[in-house]
């Protein structure tokens, strides 16, 4: 795996907390163009970055990990970010429908989900930090398929977001592994999801909660 | 005034306060000056006539404002030296270094036109009127009061002169002078002040000096905010990399030592700690975050306002519809105005207005940024002092724009944010 953060006390926490969960980080990078040189230099099977790295402190990471995923297609990336905002995540999304992971930089402080939503997205998973995903549902009551969901479909739907199996959500949501399939071909119906391979339609659902703009621009 | 303290009714007195000798120095300096000016005009013309193919007038414009602004500091001396000051001769200053910007600066400047008439004036009508007061004054005076002399010396030269003396009435000539000296002095007098008194009031600090000053200061108003703007930002990055970043990194630390913390019943007290510390480590973070995010928010400087706006309508707890169209980014001092108007529109409307949904149009045309925002709640909403409405109009005057409301009880609300802006 590949480090990019420009702060080295966070880039060394990282480095111990993934080498405790047995992944070996083979190169930190402090900024964009050292992550790029050290992809290219060790062909990583994962990559972290921060979102905001020198010079200018804006969206560097954001803009690399795009780049990135255009240079090596299916490169697992892991963005951190300090804006719970979807800006981001959509932006990021546009360019990757798989193996990507846009979360909160405080999530790494919670060392055991921190490493699951990384082992998800090295395992091909979209994964969104459920804060933004929260964000998302807050602001979609109306005007829009998301608002035909009920509360259950909902948590399930977040679940999605999150990269967890129909098994990791029936258990954290306490009902069954058939249930939970059972709501997720509802919000695939209510989506307008035609049936397809389901993992395809897992992400097209997830995708639908940044797709719903309200300046209706969006993802294509 | 300057005919105030003239003694028009005693002659002796007016003779003797060298009003009508400065008057005639005036007139006649004056049309020395007019006459000058009418040559430069002409060579100015000229000159930036025949540039003009290749610089298209620019010169032409440099070198009238130049003519005209010489002749309006000579003008404003000479008033001065006949007793009557003209007040504020100083044009705006120009915002940045450079001819084009002081060109510009000219132009926009109402006394650049007012000294180009002026100047216009002075070497058309102005000139032959000061020469014919001055000529005819001197010859009408000069004449009669020397006759005697004139005869006496140049017999050949003064035929008219020599008759008068003939016929014995020549001693009636230098009297008749006097009473002409007499005349010639209201006259110069007269036609000097108000000679004067047309460039005082042409050239004069009326209630331009007033509208410089008020620009001045409405600019310097635009600076104190865009400064508040800058400094915002600034603390916002202090705080995201200074606080934030180590505060993130104990947090990562204490995650990491309860990761790796063995759960035996020995470590579990310390384990109970360490959740603890590492918990309110977590709380600590998230509330700042939102403290940073309120200070200054990350994506509006990042990605302008369609971004930031698209944000706050993922935040807020009404739907909003948002139809901004934008042909980029507006300007710092601007996107703060309609951003902070916004979400104050929103969390309003959020908060007080019950309402169900919020529109959120923005357009840009004629240099203008027009932004509206409408609910269909309750209505009432009003711009008190002290108010968030009331900060943000003021916010919106700073960026020279208006900040209008429209909310009858009942509803529906609109507030309509109109603000100058360059793309």
């Amino acid at each position: 795996m590949v480090v990019a953060e420009d702060s080295a006390l966070l880039r060394e926490g990282l480095r111990h907390i993934l080498a405790d969960a047995g992944h070996e980080v083979v190169a930190g990078a402090g900024d964009a163009a050292e992550l790029l040189d050290a992809v290219a230099a060790h062909a990583p099977d994962l990559v972290v970055t921060d979102v905001r790295m020198p010079p200018a402190f804006t969206d560097e990471g954001l803009a690399a990990a795009v780049e990135l995923r255009r240079r090596h297609p299916g490169l697992p990336i892991v963005v951190l970010s300090h804006v719970v905002g979807r800006t981001y995540a959509a932006e990021l999304l546009e360019t990757a429908t798989t193996a990507v992971g846009y979360l909160l930089k405080d999530r790494v402080a919670d060392v055991p989900q921190f490493v699951a939503a990384v082992e998800r997205v090295a395992g091909g998973a979209v994964v969104i930090d459920p804060e933004v995903v929260r964000r998302l549902l807050a602001a979609r009551r109306d005007a829009s398929p998301l608002a035909a969901l009920t509360p259950r479909e909902t948590d399930v739907l977040e679940g999605m977001a999150q990269g967890r199996t129909n098994g990791a959500i029936a258990s954290a949501l306490r009902i069954s592994e058939i249930s939970v399939a059972k709501h997720a071909g509802n919000i695939f119906a209510k989506l307008l999801l035609p049936p397809a391979a389901d993992d395809n339609r897992r992400v097209l659902a997830v995708l639908a909660y940044l797709r719903d703009r309200p300046d209706g621009t969006g993802l294509t | 005034m300057p005919g105030a303290q003239i003694p028009w009714h005693a002659p002796v007195r007016l003779l003797r306060s060298g009003r009508p000798l400065r008057g005639l120095g005036y007139l006649a300096s004056g049309a020395v000056c007019d006459l000058l000016c009418l040559a430069a005009l002409l060579v100015a013309v000229a000159a930036g006539l025949a540039l003009s193919p290749f610089l298209a007038g620019f010169p032409l414009l440099v070198a009238l404002f130049l003519v005209a602004g010489g002749h309006a500091a000579l003008e404003r001396r000479r008033v001065a030296w006949l007793g009557t000051p003209v007040e504020s001769a100083e044009h705006r200053a120009p915002s940045r270094p450079g001819v084009t910007a002081w060109v510009g600066a000219r132009l926009r400047d109402p006394r650049t036109r007012r000294e180009l008439a002026h100047a216009v004036l002075s070497c058309t009508v102005l000139w032959p009127f000061e020469l014919i007061v001055t000529v005819s004054c001197v010859l009408m005076t000069g004449f009669p009061l020397l006759a005697p002399l004139l005869a006496a010396l140049f017999p050949a030269a003064f035929p008219a002169a020599v008759e008068l003396a003939v016929a014995g009435w020549l001693w009636l000539a230098p009297p008749i002078g006097l009473l002409f000296a007499l005349l010639s002095a209201y006259v110069l007098t007269a036609a000097a002040g108000v000679r004067a008194r047309l460039t005082v009031v042409v050239l004069g600090a009326r209630s331009d000096a007033c509208t410089a000053e008020f620009e001045e200061v409405s600019r310097s108003r635009t600076r104190i905010v865009d400064r508040f703007d800058t400094e915002r930002a600034r603390i916002e990055r202090d705080l995201h990399d200074g606080v934030q970043g180590r505060l993130l990194g104990l947090a990562v630390q204490l995650g990491i030592a309860r990761s790796r913390l063995p759960a035996t019943a020995a470590t579990a007290p310390v384990a109970a700690l360490l959740a603890g510390a590492h918990e309110e480590a977590t709380t600590v973070l998230a509330e700042l975050r939102r403290v940073v995010d309120g200070i200054h928010p990350h994506v509006l400087t990042d990605r302008g306002l369609v971004a930031a706006v698209d944000e706050l309508a993922g935040t807020s707890t009404v739907p909003v519809r948002a139809d901004l169209v934008l042909p980029g980014r507006l300007g710092r001092s601007v996107e703060a105005c309609a951003y902070y108007v916004i979400s104050e529109a929103i969390t309003n409307a959020a908060k007080h207005s019950m309402a169900r949904t919020v529109d959120v149009a923005a357009r840009v045309g004629g240099g203008r940024l027009r932004v509206e925002i409408g609910d269909d709640g309750l209505g009432g909403a009003s711009a008190v002092d002290g108010g968030g409405l009331q900060g943000l109009a003021d916010r919106a005057a700073a960026v020279g724009g208006t900040l209008r409301l429209a909310s009858p009880a009942g509803g529906p609300t609109r507030l309509v944010l109109e603000v100058p802006c360059q793309v």
